[in-house]
């Protein structure tokens, strides 16, 4: 049995700058598998549409993922199978983002914040205006998989440590990020595939959750801990108010994503301070 | 391996070579850096026994020698002992990199003039091979070496080269191969030939294969099954002008996406006939080796570099878009003169070339220069033509003043300005 | 209400205390410093969004982190007076900045997650010993901490080309060079700055390194400085 959460919150700089919530959030669950996605669009000036952007992030992981069948673990090696979702996600991702462009034209008060020059990069490759990060993770067939790209975390929950997925990245820092509408988007979507027997769940989450607590230690024990216990005692409630919370008050002002898998009924020794 | 260092191997009873090293291992045979009189040569030696077809083949190429410099030929037949049979062919000099190596970013060509200088020497290498009577069959991006800052060619393995229209049992490399000729239809020839050849400009300009798009996620893994339905029962050229169902995928084809965006129309259009007509018409529709090189010097003539960023790019007389600034940088595109020779119009930015084939229609020569655009060395803002010419020209400015330049002279570059390179052929810069 | 944590902004000040900035200059520098702490620990009291940290690398014949410590809360940071003498190796300060402009796991001062951008200040009088500094400088450029920090530099009674041009390489893209000619400035001149960029950087409303920061920093220390140069006559 999985237990499962997601929750977005808008932030605090973007309330008061009359901004969209430009992270996205959502999750799939069936008897076979269960899929969690965090996304966060990035909040420059040029990226009028991330909103939309995380959002169709989301949704290409979740189909993706969704239509991955147990066979395809017999069949065909872990690389192969890795290769071929970071494929079918990012061209699900631009279709997507294509059919917006080229159903919805920019509109005056999307642009009217920007610079000549910013309008004029915008026209020539619109698809930035939809950049995003992306984290998702789904438990199927005893197996974890995730798919990460850019900033934010993504982390494999074992006794209450937590294991960050994905490569040791330095270039990531101050707003710097790897994003879904790069040229070479496909060389910095990574999938993972892990053993789920060993593990008790996975945390995905936007950069606005974890940059508050700026080092792996301090979240982990201050944010990644309670918010696990309070999961597995069904406190869902709880910790939607306090992501809620993070977003409108005590975070960073940025927009705030969560998304939990865990078993359900795990030993709670870990996760108790 | 068949020789290890220091074995001595006798020709004929005359000729002596020694194994110095173990250069390679292909899949027909082993190649060796033999010394012979204190020269040194390459030897290739087959692993098994080759039909007397293949031998036959072999001597003949022998015997009639390279069609070009661009192709190291094999020079000796060597029949050993135990049926086997092996060659000596001059070694690769140090300077040139694979065509592999270019296409996996490893090393690059110094410009966009050197990179179609290379690709202008392979079609001339084509035509020319076409011309003798051969074909190549085995075309594929291995067999390709370039000289990074001259665009000098060199093709190996030249094995399979046979006459047109007999096969040797080759087929050829998956990805390169003519579609008929993956689904069997077909024996290699010249018309399939030109076919390799258009994905080896297209690989050469765009860094991407012609037929490698958004159909690449229908399939769980790209095995031989998967390859047979895109590249030989099922081909999609990347840029079909009606069917975008294998576009190339963004975010993942980088290079072809950034690259084709700003290669001339006319180009395009040459690849488009290729990839698209010529898989119905395989002897009509595939653009051939001339019509490249027309093709190709046109693009070339067309060149300019941003003196900012230094990005080469197209004056675009032929496009619908407008290159009034750099593509890379955005600064304004400076002015330049153009030379009309015939129905070439050479653009005169600083370092372009004049070459055989501008000023005389019949010659082939499409890398030979005979003039190039220099800055006076006094006055940098003053621009001349320097003539590489065996005979002197006749200039004539906008007011009909005469004047002769010696083959090795400056043409100064004015507007108006009417240049006689011989009864037929007259230049005018404008 | 009570934040998570405040994010740490960082100030980090290189200090030439070469031969050359003995007595007048380097009783300037030393001055700044220590009202710099206390309106600091005025403005840390007054903001909700971060602390400020300090770090001041002293260059001469040798670099080093003055008191030894490497990043220090304003508050807790000591400033012993700092003396002139030896050779100016400014190259020896990059290294040392480098060292410091890291995640917190790699070694550096850096926060792993999230994160400002920091405000580097390198001040010299000139004549770097080693020159040019290109190795380093790349090194430098590598490190994305450093590219997208606020840089300014200050040229103390300089004359020389090449020290400036060092220093626009050093602030390429993201600050400005400050020319100060006469040392009796340079006190009023390195408050400026540090504070300006300070009070603009601590007070933004979200935590994105953008160009706005960058520009307004500018424009504001300009007029600032117009003030004090305006003063003078």
């Amino acid at each position: 049995m999985i237990t499962y959460l997601t929750r977005t919150a808008t932030g605090y700089s973007h309330l008061r700058e009359k901004k969209v919530c430009q992270d996205y959030s959502a999750c799939y669950h069936d008897e076979e598998r269960t899929i969690v996605t965090a996304c966060d669009g990035h909040g420059g000036a040029t990226y009028v549409r991330s909103d939309r952007g995380s959002k169709y992030a989301s949704d290409a992981v979740i189909r993706a993922f969704g239509a991955l069948e147990r066979s395809a673990f017999y069949r065909y090696t872990k690389k192969e199978i890795c290769n071929k979702l970071r494929l079918q996600i990012l061209c699900e991702w631009n279709a997507r983002v294509e059919r917006d462009i080229y159903e919805k034209r920019f509109t005056k008060a999307e642009i009217s914040r920007l610079d000549e020059e910013q309008v004029f990069r915008l026209k020539q490759n619109p698809v930035k205006a939809y950049g995003t990060t992306l984290q998702g993770a789904m438990i199927f067939a005893n197996k974890v998989l995730c798919a990460t790209l850019g900033d934010g975390g993504a982390f494999l929950l074992r006794k209450g440590v937590l294991y960050p997925i994905g490569g040791e990245d330095d270039e990531t820092v101050a707003n710097l990020t790897y994003s879904m509408s790069q040229e070479d988007a496909y060389e910095h979507l990574q999938v993972g595939i892990f053993d789920f027997s060993d593990i008790d769940g996975v945390l995905l989450c936007t950069d606005g959750v974890i940059n508050p607590y700026q080092c792996l230690g301090n979240f982990q024990e201050r944010f990644a801990k309670p918010v696990c216990l309070k999961l597995q005692t069904g406190q869902h409630r709880e910790i939607a108010d306090f992501i809620d919370e993070m977003g409108c008050k005590i975070g960073i002002g940025d927009d705030v994503s969560l998304a939990l898998a865990m078993k359900s009924g795990v030993s709670l020794r870990g996760y108790r301070s | 391996m068949r020789f290890r260092k220091n074995d001595t191997i006798t020709i004929d009873e005359k000729e002596r070579l020694v194994v110095e090293d173990f250069l390679g291992d292909g899949g027909q045979g082993e190649v060796y850096l033999v010394s012979r009189g204190g020269e040194k040569y390459a030897l290739k030696v087959y692993k098994n026994e080759e039909s007397a077809d293949f031998r036959y083949n072999l001597k003949n190429n022998i015997d009639r020698g390279a069609p070009s410099e661009a192709f190291l030929w094999p020079k000796a037949l060597l029949d050993f002992d135990d049926g086997k049979i092996g060659y000596l062919m001059d070694l690769r000099p140090k300077n040139y990199a694979s065509f592999v190596s270019y296409l996996t970013g490893k090393n690059k060509f110094r410009s966009k003039q050197v990179l179609l200088r290379w690709c202008i020497e392979l079609c001339t290498a084509f035509k020319r091979l076409h011309e003798l009577g051969y074909s190549y069959q085995d075309l594929n991006d291995g067999s390709f070496f370039f000289d990074p800052d001259t665009g000098d060619l060199l093709i190996c393995d030249n094995d399979n080269v046979t006459a047109d229209k007999k096969n040797l049992g080759i087929l050829g490399k998956m990805r390169y191969m003519a579609p008929e000729i993956v689904r069997g239809e077909q024996m290699p020839d010249m018309h399939s030939d030109r076919f390799s050849l258009a994905v080896i400009l297209f690989m050469a300009l765009c860094l991407g294969n012609p037929y490698e798009g958004e159909r690449l996620k229908e399939y769980d893994i790209i095995d031989e099954d998967a390859e047979y339905e895109i590249f030989g029962e099922k081909p999609v050229f990347v840029y079909h002008k009606t069917d975008r169902s294998n576009r190339p995928i963004r975010g993942y084809h980088t290079s072809v996406l950034r690259r084709w965006a700003y290669i001339p129309l006319y180009v395009k259009e040459a690849f488009h006939r290729t990839f698209v007509d010529g898989l119905q018409d395989r002897e009509n529709e595939r653009t051939t080796e001339l019509e490249w090189l027309k093709v190709l010097t046109k693009y070339r003539d067309e060149l300019i570099a941003c003196p900012y960023c230094g990005h080469e790019y197209i004056v675009g007389f032929s496009e619908k878009k407008k290159y009034d600034v750099c593509p890379l940088c955005g600064k304004e595109t400076k002015k330049f003169c153009t030379l009309h020779i015939g129905r070439n119009a050479v653009v005169l930015d600083l370092g372009k070339k004049l070459y055989k084939n501008h000023v005389d229609k019949y010659s082939a020569r499409y890398n030979q220069a005979v003039g190039i655009v220099v800055a006076n060395k006094n006055n940098p803002a003053l621009w001349g033509i320097k003539l590489m010419l065996p005979e002197g020209v006749e200039i004539k400015d906008g007011e009909n003043n005469v004047k002769m330049v010696t083959g090795s002279g400056v043409v100064p570059i004015v507007s108006n300005l009417k240049i006689k390179f011989n009864e037929n052929i007259i230049g005018e810069i404008r | 209400m009570e934040k998570i944590a405040k994010q740490k902004l960082n100030v980090i000040v290189l200090v030439d205390c070469s031969k050359s900035m003995q007595g007048e200059r380097i009783a300037q520098v030393n001055r700044a410093l220590r009202e710099i702490k206390t309106h600091l620990i005025e403005m840390q009291g007054e903001n909700a969004n971060v602390d400020f940290y300090v770090s001041v690398i002293t260059f001469s014949t040798a670099a080093y982190f003055l008191n030894g410590e490497r990043c220090k809360g304003v508050e807790d940071f000591d400033f012993k007076d700092i003396k002139g003498g030896g050779w100016s190796n400014l190259h020896l300060a990059y290294e040392k900045l480098g060292e410091l402009l890291k995640k917190e796991s790699k070694g550096g001062i850096m926060p792993d997650f999230g994160g400002v951008a920091p405000i580097v200040l390198l001040m010299t009088d000139g004549h770097p010993t080693k020159y040019p500094l290109t190795e380093e400088m790349a090194a430098l450029k590598k490190l994305p901490w450093f590219r997208v920090a606020l840089k300014y530099g200050i040229a103390i009674e300089l004359n020389d080309e090449r020290t400036k041009k060092v220093l626009r390489e050093f602030v390429d893209g993201n600050g400005d060079v400050v020319d100060c000619y006469d040392a009796k400035l340079l006190e009023r001149i390195i408050k400026i700055i540090v504070l300006t960029a300070s009070k603009l950087k601590s007070t933004a409303t979200s935590v994105q390194a953008g160009n706005t920061i960058v520009q307004q920093t500018q424009m504001q220390v300009q007029q600032a400085l117009q003030v004090v140069e305006d003063w003078e006559w």
